[in-house]
């Protein structure tokens, strides 16, 4: 046995570019996997619900069949108007995946732009952008929320403009350290000492290194922007019922929840769901696109 | 002379700017760099030796620059530099090798890809041209199966092969100089044999002059032609390596020697400097090493020892240096 060798194992047999071998990785991850499964059938749920069902027709005119329970004919019942759940549920999705995804992208934009300034001007410029955040942090984010939607008035624009600023000094403090912590490595002066320009070392050192976490801590924040969105309109400071808003629906729900508990399980599991895809990705990414703590086996 | 040295170093001072006060890591400091021969820089930590080769090549931390002198490198003065013509020089005719063989390649690039960068950076090489380029320059510094490391992303090579992707970075332009800021420090002692004959035979094969930078005189010892011992930003003493094991003039020098542990030599406790060294924004008068020396007199204390050629190639900062017995 121990004369027959194996024939030499390449060295590595990775794929190709670096969304590739995140791809690869994030793949071995099954809840990960399950949750993007999930979160790819609610977002074609959320798009097609508007082809597939008519609002008007489907979800209201069953006047007479109000509280109804879970059946073939209404799968998540009916409430005391008489509106399908399931169909609301669906519809709901819309705003919820807006406001998530929305929310992190202004949120992100905005927090990329003072963050990396703020990382690579440093000094004055890193203090004062800096103090403020840190002014802006002491206050908790639904308060702000809830300040700016009380100025504003209640709406899904003010809605989506209160969560977004109440998240932007935590993506520009996050993104910030991010930049800063590729910034300082040492391939950075190494790159400089070979004469890589400027231009060169942010497009081919900083931003790739950087993009992973940055990329990881976004998907975490989208779960806690659905909430916070669902949270306000429950408290209706978001928006506004007869609008089929999951928190909406939730609050609509409290006061029969005893004998008709249907009305707020659906909307709650759907919030529940939609988060947890969100935050399990997060987690598998953050595994994948860090290349130490990929397996390439 | 002036024609075969590759790099000259004139009277170098280098003072960082903090936000209170500055500091002046490098003063003073003069030497040079023979053609195709390998200088070794020692000190203790702090005692200026990176500073002077990050400033030879441009890459002075924020609020550094360089206060005086000026540093001549193929009789061209790039102390007086732009930034942009540092660009096209260094990588090509100065290139850098760094102690942390784990952080300095870039963690999610390929390693051939790295090396790749910088040759099409100061070449006109196509991308196959300079790929075959890559994957011979890899053969050279002895990586095994050099096509398929080209592949490999940094966290998958050991600590050794990524200090030979290191020098085949540095090496791949043909540099006439080579930094090397203590480049197997973080490497296992058996590495370090290993990487230090591949730069001898890479420097022999080349002609390329390399500053050593170390604070391991074992190092010195095996690859140096010519030692410039640095203590507090100040070159203390400069000579062939072989004079500077065979007699040693200065006091910190003898010490350093001193506390290298020998095998089979009977003697109870190691040797060692006593005291630490002195901060730099709180520096002793007089010679810089009179709080440490244990022959400092009155005049060591008051009085700054100039740096003076006592035999032909051996130049020392110190009163008393022939004084017997020391240490």
């Amino acid at each position: 046995m121990g004369l027959i060798r194996k024939k030499k194992q390449p060295v590595t047999q990775l794929p190709q570019g670096q969304a590739a071998q995140i791809w690869h990785s994030f793949r071995k991850n099954k809840a990960a996997m399950i949750a993007l499964v999930v979160l790819i059938i609610i977002v074609v749920l959320a798009i097609s619900c508007g082809f597939v069902f008519d609002y008007e027709t489907d979800a209201l005119g069953f006047s007479n069949a109000r509280l109804e329970t879970p059946s073939a004919q209404h799968w998540f019942g009916t409430d005391n108007f008489g509106r399908d759940l399931f169909v609301r549920v669906l519809f709901g999705a819309r705003y919820s995946l807006v406001f998530g995804v929305g929310c992190a992208l202004l949120s992100l934009a905005f927090g990329c732009l003072f963050g990396a300034v703020a990382a690579y001007y440093g000094g004055r410029v890193d203090a004062v952008i800096m103090r403020i955040v840190d002014a802006v942090m002491c206050i908790p984010g639904i308060l702000l929320a809830l300040t700016i939607v009380a100025v504003a008035g209640a709406g899904f624009k003010s809605l989506l403009v209160a969560i977004t600023i109440s998240n932007i000094p935590g993506f520009t403090r996050m993104v910030r350290s991010v930049v800063l912590s590729v910034v300082t490595q040492d391939y950075i002066e190494a790159a400089r000492s070979c004469g890589t320009k400027d231009s060169a070392i942010i497009l081919r050192h900083v931003l790739p290194n950087a993009v992973g976490p940055i990329l990881v801590n976004c998907m975490m924040q989208i779960a806690g922007m659905i909430m916070t969105a669902a949270g306000m309109s429950y408290i209706s400071m978001g928006v506004q019922s007869p609008t089929p808003e999951w928190g909406n629906m939730l609050s609509e729900g409290m006061e029969m929840m005893r004998r008709f508990p249907h009305l707020v399980i659906f909307p709650g599991l759907a919030i529940l769901v939609t988060a947890l895809s969100f935050n399990l990705i997060g987690d598998g990414l953050a595994d994948a696109v860090d290349p130490k703590r990929r397996r390439s086996d | 002379m002036q024609k075969d040295n590759v790099l000259s170093v004139e009277d170098l001072s280098v003072t960082i700017k903090g936000d209170k006060r500055s500091v002046v890591p490098v003063q003073g400091v003069s030497f040079t760099i023979p053609k195709g021969k390998v200088v070794g820089m020692v000190g203790e930590s702090g005692c200026g030796k990176s500073m002077t080769a990050r400033s030879i090549m441009g890459l002075l931390p924020k609020g550094g620059f360089i206060s005086s002198g000026r540093i001549l490198f193929g009789g061209e003065e790039i102390s007086s530099y732009t930034e942009k013509q540092m660009l096209a020089i260094n990588g090509k005719r100065i290139s850098m090798i760094f102690q942390e063989p784990m952080s300095s390649l870039n963690p999610v690039m390929k390693v051939g890809k790295q090396v790749e960068e910088v040759l099409r950076l100061h070449t006109d090489m196509n991308r196959a041209a300079a790929k075959k380029a890559v994957v011979d320059i890899f053969a050279q510094v002895g990586i095994p199966e050099p096509e398929q490391r080209y592949n490999a992303y940094p966290f998958q090579l050991s600590g050794g092969l990524r200090q030979r992707v290191m020098i085949a970075m540095a090496m791949v332009c043909n540099p006439e100089l080579l930094i090397a800021d203590e480049p197997t420090t973080a490497l296992d002692v058996t590495i370090e044999a290993q990487i230090l004959r591949l730069m001898r035979n890479l420097q022999r094969e080349y002609g390329t002059s390399i500053l050593m930078i170390t604070h391991n005189l074992g190092v010195v010892a095996k690859i140096c032609d010519q030692v410039n011992v640095m203590y507090l930003g100040q070159i203390v003493e400069s000579c062939d390596t072989a004079a500077l094991f065979a007699h040693p003039m200065h006091p910190y020098t003898k010490g350093l020697i001193a506390s290298v542990p020998r095998i089979g030599q009977e003697e109870q406790r190691l040797s060692g400097i006593r005291g630490t060294v002195p901060p730099l924004n709180d520096l002793p008068t007089g010679c810089r090493f009179s709080t440490r020396c244990p022959y400092a007199t009155d005049r060591c204390r008051q009085e700054a020892p100039p740096l003076t050629e006592l035999e032909a190639g051996h130049s020392v900062r110190c009163f008393f240096p022939r004084e017997e017995g020391q240490v």
